[in-house]
């Protein structure tokens, strides 16, 4: 159009009067109208376990047109009462990642060689069960060792079970973090129970020595709650949170009080505060008289400690030991709660607790009646490493990731590898068969599950959604293999496996009206009575006596040219090593940093002592043991001498989002491990 | 109309009708609405109706996360990269904000939800040329996709850095695509998105309460950061309903807004840390 002179005016005066008209009229015509939501599909809830961590929560999956299309937690179960943790709110993502395992993968080239050939279902378990029959009737060294997640009981673990006692004895194994069952072993040698039920929020002071519970408690729905009930209970006072550890983590923010401690001394500071409470006379004596063994004998153990030399080698100024003495003499009930440490750490942490009369009805920790928290035939590492098995089965967990160091030799060292995994994982490369298995929406469950409080929580409930591919149910090829090997008395198929033992758990019912929601039972509510279940009937300070006599716990610090110290911590979107694989879980990784996608290296500035190394910039962590690649977080908070490095990145394989990102700091050493530092 | 364009006399006319009409509509502004409110903004609400909002309380916040990942599944959000994690780019409508103050050994933290927050007199709405950003009756600021032109003005304006745009066109891998919430739809390349409060779920359930011929119900609708919520420290709520917790903890003394002193009146009301 032309631009002429009435042109001009005619666009101007309707602008004019459009800007002119009155805002009721305006807001009318350009309002946007919110349309209808579009027509859905088929909409349904399926209701199953989530299945992710041995936490046991309860999930409702929101299904349109057969596709799982949202999560969320069942509000009336009795572990997390409709709250997930981020991990449960990712499972989505597993179920639909691009990069899961479809069929059966037997190798071709060499070990983690990554050629790998397609073979059926049938091909793979008759591959197997040869593998196993040769290796049985062949040599006098173990056949077979099962490897599997430390976990309560459940239907795949049974199965799994099965096979190992159809084979030998003493060949079936749970594989945990590191260091992750000390606290068992820690209670079963002082209370000669491994099941100790833990009423975190009945304390009006929680002391936690180097665990950052909020990220890392085994059943992260349960630490989420507890918190809450300590802060903002619904009829008690606000609980003071106490927490001693080397790094200003997402627990220590959140405390009222953090006390930065010399990474691996934790226990070294609990023994002191037994002093002193012993000193000042301020623990529970009619506990420790009525109900305790070896008292005097720990007592005199302690007189090796000084509180001037604990203070410099833990670092934490003596003015502070004595006042968390106070603190725990006068806030009543107070509870020591620790986690992946060393033993010593874990009985210290205890004995602390038995001082403070914690143990027993109402107390925070209690005995408990049902069944084992955890089963198996003991620690794959050590006794494994000694005398490696024929065959290595392994479910659904990856030691090569979690504890290179042991593994790898182990692995090396095993004739036949055979991994059950649903992804390519750092134990499945490094396989000679890989067998693909069901995420935990695409099979059955029928697991007991011990909540925090100690009830014990029956579980049943079908698939969620049908499997996407042809994979297996991790319990359908176990029992595959022990129908091949044994043959007869084993059930022709798994669905019928499973409802064998729902009937004998009167749990059918539960599992087939599942649509309605209830898919639990509690089967015992928390023990009274009773604390302790050691021969003598008292909770025993003998077997923490013995160790200290053992151990020279006052370690000067070394230095030979690694002057810094490595501690390492689990994120809780990477609970158990797991996580790095879901591209929305990598994104909350690191809260306080709001660090993702990487492995970052938290430091104070000083202890960088790089010069001119700026916030940002990569490093290299070195160890004896070797170095690997990090980012530098330079952070005013952190505890000077310390670096901070998250575990759960650093894979080899493990789908698209995981691969070749960040670096694994299990391989370069464990918590306390001195390092040094240098640009990349 | 003729001599309006042709003589000299009718030019000045027409200019001073034009400049009056001009005129009586500022006073029209002047009288028809409220101060502070420039357009598209507030109007007040009639009575019984909702109003939503919700109240985090940070002394139960334990800044785990599991609300910014339910978030991301129900919203169907972009995956994320490194790449774009190292920009700055990655899109989440309800992150946890991290600050520290102090230092070693008695530093402070604090981790803060941070939603839209989803203001009675939004800022991004205001500076929106086509009125892709609005409030809706209910509270809710929302935001038009199909009539975003991409200009961030909006995403500047936002004070509390709630709204994010689409750099590039998200990669979906066909397998996961099976996943997608059918109720929301996936964002286009150029557009700026932000949260809208899970409003499909208001929708829904709207939809339930008229299929079952009731009144929409406290509780019917939640969005899913407060459903997923395990330390229950996120409430939502009508805050017109006095019986909701929402209102009530909204007038508890720990309450505060953020950046208050903006005059925004954000409807997400943070409960302090602390006794």
């Amino acid at each position: 159009m032309e631009i002429s002179r009435r042109n001009f005016f005619k666009f101007g005066i309707f602008s004019g009067l459009t800007s002119a008209l009155p805002v009721w009229a305006k807001k009318a015509v350009l309002t946007p109208k919110e349309d209808a939501p579009p027509p859905m599909g088929e909409e349904g809830f399926a209701y199953t376990i989530c299945g992710l961590c041995p936490a046991g929560c309860g999930i409702r999956v929101r299904k349109v047109d057969g596709h799982a299309v949202g999560i969320s937690g069942i509000p009336d179960h009795p572990i997390n009462q409709g709250g997930l943790c981020p991990k449960g709110a990712a499972s989505l993502q597993e179920l639909y990642h691009p990069d899961r395992l479809r069929t059966p993968l037997l190798r071709r080239g060499p070990r983690g060689s990554g050629e790998w050939k397609e073979i059926s279902w049938d091909e793979a378990l008759r591959a197997l069960s040869e593998k196993i029959t040769r290796a049985k009737s062949g040599s006098k060294i173990k056949p077979l060792a099962a490897l599997t997640r430390a976990r309560a009981w459940d239907i795949q673990g049974e199965a799994l079970r099965g096979l190992a006692d159809s084979i030998g004895k003493d060949n079936f194994f749970a594989l945990g973090f590191p260091k992750s069952e000390f606290p068992s072993d820690a209670y079963e040698r002082m209370h000669g129970s491994r099941r100790v039920a833990f009423h975190m929020s009945r304390a009006k002071l929680l002391v936690s020595f180097g665990f950052d519970w909020l990220q890392s408690y085994p059943s992260p729905v349960e630490a989420q709650m507890a918190f809450a009930q300590l802060r903002r209970g619904p009829s008690r006072d606000r609980a003071e949170i106490v927490q001693i550890e080397p790094r200003f983590s997402v627990t220590a923010g959140k405390a009222d009080q953090w006390v930065p401690v010399r990474p691996g001394t934790e226990g070294l500071l609990a023994l002191i505060l037994a002093k002193q409470l012993i000193a000042n006379e301020t623990y529970d004596k009619a506990f420790i008289h009525a109900q305790s063994r070896g008292f005097e004998a720990f007592k005199k153990s302690l007189d090796a400690l000084s509180l001037d030399d604990v203070s410099k080698t833990t670092e934490v100024p003596e003015k502070e030991i004595r006042l968390l003495a106070v603190k725990l003499s006068s806030l009543k009930p107070a509870a020591a709660i620790t986690n992946r440490g060393p033993l010593l750490t874990q009985m210290a942490v205890h004995a602390l607790n038995a001082l403070l009369g914690n143990i027993g009805t109402g107390g925070v920790f209690s005995g408990m009646e049902g069944r084992e928290g955890f089963w198996a035939d003991g620690l794959a590492d050590q006794s494994l490493q000694a005398r490696p098995p024929e065959l290595l089965l392994v479910d659904r967990v990856d030691p090569l990731f979690l504890s290179p160091s042991g593994w790898k030799e182990i692995v090396a060292k095993t004739p036949f590898v055979a991994t059950v995994s649903s992804f390519l994982n750092e134990t499945a490369l490094s396989s000679d068969l890989v067998l693909p298995c069901h995420t935990p929406l695409e099979r059955g469950h029928c697991s007991f599950h011990v909540s925090a409080n100690g009830s014990a929580v029956l579980g049943a409930a079908p698939e969620a959604v049908a499997p996407l591919y042809a994979t297996k149910d991790p319990g359908d090829i176990f029992l595959a293999l022990t129908r091949a090997l044994a043959g007869t008395r084993v059930p022709a198929d798994f669905d019928s496996y499973v409802m064998g033992h729902m009937k004998k758990l009167r749990a059918e019912k539960m599992f087939h009206e599942s649509s309605g929601g209830k898919i639990w039972r509690e089967m015992s509510a928390a023990a009274s009575g009773k604390p302790h279940a050691t021969r003598s009937g008292k909770f025993e300070f003998d077997a923490l006596t013995d160790i200290l006599k053992l151990q020279d716990v006052k370690k000067a610090r070394e230095d030979g040219g690694f002057p810094l110290h490595l501690h390492l911590y689990a994120p809780l979107a990477f609970s158990f090593g797991e996580g790095a694989h879901l591209p929305y879980l990598q994104s909350v990784a690191g809260p306080q940093t709001q660090e993702a996608w990487e492995t970052w290296a938290e430091m104070h500035p000083e202890t960088a002592s790089l010069p001119g190394l700026s916030d940002g910039e990569a490093i290299w962590v070195e160890s004896r043991r070797g170095k690997i690649k990090a980012r530098a977080r330079l952070s005013r908070a952190a505890m000077p001498g310390v670096v901070s490095l998250p575990v759960g990145l650093g894979h080899a394989g493990y789908g698209r989002w995981a691969k070749g990102l960040g670096s694994n700091p299990l391989e370069i050493g464990e918590e306390g491990t001195e390092v040094k530092l240098w640009k990349a | 109309m003729e001599s309006l364009t042709t003589s000299r006399n009718g030019f000045l006319r027409g200019l001073l009708g034009t400049l009056g009409v001009f005129l009586l509509s500022g006073i029209g502004k002047a009288w028809g609405t409220a101060p502070g409110d420039a357009g598209h903004g507030k109007r007040p609400l009639k009575p019984g109706e909702h109003r939503w909002g919700m109240v985090i309380d940070l002394d139960k916040c334990t800044g785990c996360g599991s609300c910014v990942v339910a978030c991301s599944t129900e919203n169907n959000l972009a995956l994320g990269n490194p790449q774009e994690a190292a920009m700055g780019r990655i899109i989440r409508w309800l992150k946890i904000l991290p600050s520290q103050e102090g230092e070693f050994p008695a530093p402070k933290q604090r981790l803060l939800p941070m939603p839209c927050q989803q203001c009675d007199t939004p800022p991004c709405t205001k500076v929106c040329p086509v009125y892709a950003t609005f409030r809706n009756e209910e509270g809710i600021v929302g935001q038009v996709y199909s009539r975003c032109i991409g200009c961030r003005y909006c995403l500047n304006a936002c004070p509390y850095t709630c709204k994010d745009f689409n750099w590039k066109a998200p990669v979906w891998p066909k397998e996961m695509q099976a996943s997608f919430n059918p109720d929301v739809s996936i964002r286009p390349k150029g557009v700026v998105e932000k949260c809208l409060f899970c409003h499909h779920r208001l929708q829904r359930a709207k939809e339930e309460a008229v299929a079952e011929g009731r009144p929409l119900r406290e509780n019917d609708y939640q969005p899913a950061c407060a459903e997923i919520c395990p330390a229950k420290a996120i409430v939502f709520g009508d805050l017109n309903n006095n019986d909701s917790d929402a209102a009530n903890l909204s007038k508890d003394p720990r309450a505060f807004h953020l950046l208050e002193e903006l005059g925004a009146e954000p409807k997400v009301t943070y409960l302090k840390e602390g006794a």
